[in-house]
C-alpha cells in the first residue's frame, strides 16, 4: 500500500484503532434505545449490558425506552428509575406518543422533577403515525419552547410524517426549541443541510444509522457545518465502535470529529 | 494485536448508474480508496452488474483486474443460466476462465437478471461449482427475500454462498437458523452493526463463516473495520474474519 490508512495518518482514528476508549475524545450518543424491540433480536438490550457496552469505550448516552415508545403502559416513570442507577452514563429523553394525551399531560407535570436526568422529549412520529405538525404534540412543543428543551424527532427522508416539509412547520413555529433531527432526514441530505442554514441557532443534525454510509458524514460537514451535528447510534440497535468508525474514518479534519463525537453534545448538557 | 490485514469480499468498482456520493471510476480509483481505509485486498465486482447486466459487469472487472498490476484485486463474475449462451463461460470453461482471469468466486443477480434460481434453471451450473467448491455470493435483495434465500440453500444444499447487505436494521432472526441448520452458509457484514453482534455470534457460532466485507462503494470501509477491530473476540477468531476465512475459501475453490 502506498499511503497510511487512517488509522495511521489521523490521530483521533489511531488512537481509536489502538484502544477502546480515548480519554481526551468521550463519545456523548445523543440518539439511543433500550430494552427489546420487535423487529430485531439484540445481543444486548438490557441496563447493565448497554452500560457494560458503554463504559467500554468512555460514552454517555441519552435514550428513550423502546417500551416506553412502543407500549404506552410502560412509563417513563420507570425509565426515570433507570437512569437514577447511572447518573454518570444515561439521560432520558420523555417519550411521546401523541394518541395518550393523559399520559402527556402527566409526564408534563413530572417533567420538573426528572430534571436533570431527563433532558427532553422524543417524538417518533414514523411510527405512531402522526405528522409532528399535528396539534396533539402542541402541549409537548409549547413546554419545550417555552424551555429551549431538547427534543429529539425520528426524521427520515420522504416521510410525510417526519420529512423536511413537516419538520419546516413546527421549527417555523416553534423557534426557541433546540431540534434533533434524527437520521438527519435520512436520504436527503441536502434537505437537512438546508434546513440548518435557515435556522442555524437551533436546529442540529443527528447522526444515528449515517456513519458507515459513503460520503455521508463529508457531505453533511461540508454543508451545515460539524458545529451542528450530533452523534447518535440507536444503541442497542448499533455498536458504538461501528459508529466511531464512520466518524473517524470520514474525510473531514479531526476538529470536525471532536465536535460530533462529544463537544456539540458537551454544549447542550452541561453538567453530563 | 500487530498486522491485522483485511480483505474485503463485498466491493464494487464503477459509476453507478444513478449516482452516488462516492465511487471508485477506476483501478487507480479503488486502490487509492483501499489505501486511505488500510484495506490490503479486495474482491471486486462492478457496480452496475445488476442494474447494466452480467455481461457489461464482469467485462469491467475483467479491464479492472488488468489495470491492478500489484494484484491486490480479485475479480467477481456474474453468471447466469448457461442455456442462454450469453457471453460467460459455462461448463467446465468456466473454471478454467475464472483461474486465467483472477475471478475467485461468482455472484448471481435473478431478481434484477429476471431468471429464476431453481435446480431447472441453473443447478446443472450450481452442481459443478458445488464440487470445486466455488463460493457464490448474492445480496438479499438480488435473491429477492430471505425466503428465496431459504429456498436457494434448501435447493442447492451442498453449494457455498455468500449472503451480504443483509439490511441494518437486523438479521439475526434470519442468519441464525441457517448458520444452526448448514455449513454452507456465510455471512457478509457490511450491513450487520448490531451491538456487540459479531462476538455474540462467533461466541455461538464461531468465526469460520463470518466474513469482513464494506459494501463499498454505498457503505464505508472503516466503520466495520473498527467494529471488528474492538470485538471482544480472539485475535485469532478477529483474523479469520478480517482476512483469513476469505484467503481460505478462495484457496479452497477448485479452478
Amino acid at each position: 500500500m502506498s499511503e497510511k490508512p487512517f488509522f495511521m495518518s489521523n490521530k483521533l482514528a489511531h488512537a481509536f484503532w489502538e484502544n477502546e476508549f480515548v480519554p481526551e475524545c468521550p463519545v456523548y450518543d445523543m440518539h439511543g434505545h433500550m430494552g427489546e424491540n420487535n423487529a430485531i433480536t439484540f445481543p444486548i438490550a438490557s441496563t447493565e449490558d448497554m452500560v457494560v457496552h458503554l463504559r467500554r469505550i468512555h460514552a454517555k448516552l441519552v435514550f428513550c425506552h423502546h417500551w416506553a415508545l412502543f407500549t404506552p403502559e410502560f412509563t417513563n416513570g420507570e425509565c426515570y428509575e433507570i437512569v437514577k442507577r447511572y447518573p454518570d452514563v444515561f439521560r432520558i429523553y420523555i417519550a411521546v406518543n401523541p394518541h395518550y394525551s393523559e399520559i402527556m399531560r402527566h409526564d408534563l407535570a413530572m417533567y420538573d422533577s426528572w430534571k436533570p436526568l431527563a433532558v427532553g422529549f422524543k417524538i417518533l412520529a414514523d411510527y405512531h403515525q402522526v405528522k409532528v405538525s399535528d396539534p396533539r404534540y402542541a402541549p409537548v412543543l409549547e413546554r419545550a419552547d417555552d424551555e429551549k428543551a431538547l427534543v429529539l424527532f425520528h426524521t427520515w427522508g420522504g416521510s410525510s410524517f417526519d420529512g423536511p416539509d413537516e419538520l419546516r412547520k413546527v421549527v417555523k413555529k416553534y423557534r426557541n426549541i433546540r431540534y434533533i433531527l434524527g437520521h438527519a432526514f435520512c436520504g436527503m441530505w441536502e434537505d437537512a443541510v438546508q434546513l440548518v442554514r435557515e435556522y442555524p441557532d437551533n436546529v442540529y443534525l443527528e447522526l444515528t444509522s449515517l456513519p458507515g454510509r459513503a460520503g455521508v458524514i463529508e457531505t453533511l460537514v461540508r454543508g451545515a457545518g460539524s458545529e451542528r451535528i450530533l452523534f447518535g447510534t440507536d444503541l442497542p440497535w448499533f455498536d458504538e465502535y461501528q459508529a466511531v468508525g464512520g466518524i473517524v474514518g470520514a474525510k473531514i479534519s479531526e476538529d470536525d470529529m471532536h465536535n460530533i463525537l462529544h463537544r456539540n453534545a458537551q454544549q447542550l448538557l452541561p453538567g453530563f | 494485536m500487530e498486522d491485522l490485514a483485511f480483505f474485503d469480499v463485498n466491493c464494487q468498482i464503477g459509476m453507478p448508474m444513478c449516482g452516488s456520493l462516492e465511487y471508485a471510476a477506476g483501478t487507480d480509483d479503488l486502490l487509492r480508496e483501499l489505501d486511505f481505509s488500510g484495506i490490503g485486498r479486495a474482491v471486486v465486482s462492478h457496480v452496475n452488474t445488476a442494474s447494466g447486466g452480467a455481461v457489461p459487469g464482469n467485462h469491467f472487472v475483467n479491464r479492472a483486474l488488468r489495470e491492478d498490476t500489484g494484484k491486490r484485486l480479485v475479480g467477481c463474475w456474474c453468471i447466469l443460466p448457461d442455456c442462454l449462451n450469453e457471453n460467460i463461460p459455462s461448463g467446465e470453461n468456466l473454471c478454467r476462465e475464472m483461474l486465467k482471469n483472477r475471478i475467485g468466486m461468482l455472484e448471481i443477480c435473478p431478481v434484477s437478471h429476471r431468471w429464476v434460481p431453481h435446480r431447472t434453471a441453473i443447478g446443472r451450473q450450481f452442481d459443478m461449482l458445488a464440487e470445486r467448491g466455488v463460493l457464490i455470493k448474492t445480496s438479499v435483495q438480488e435473491i429477492g427475500s430471505w425466503n428465496a434465500f431459504y429456498n436457494l440453500v434448501e435447493r442447492f444444499p451442498r453449494n457455498r454462498f455468500l449472503i451480504t447487505n443483509t439490511n441494518l436494521w437486523g438479521c439475526d432472526r434470519y442468519i441464525r437458523p441457517l448458520f444452526e441448520t448448514t455449513d454452507k452458509v456465510y455471512l457478509e457484514l457490511s450491513e450487520y452493526w448490531v451491538a456487540e453482534g459479531i462476538a455474540n455470534l462467533v461466541k455461538r457460532y464461531g468465526a469460520d463463516h463470518i466474513l469482513y466485507g464494506s459494501g463499498y462503494p454505498y457503505w464505508t470501509h472503516t466503520s466495520q473495520m473498527m467494529n471488528i477491530k474492538h470485538a471482544q473476540i480472539s485475535d485469532e477468531d478477529r483474523r479469520k474474519i478480517a482476512c483469513g476465512n476469505l484467503d481460505q475459501l478462495l484457496k479452497e475453490a477448485q479452478l
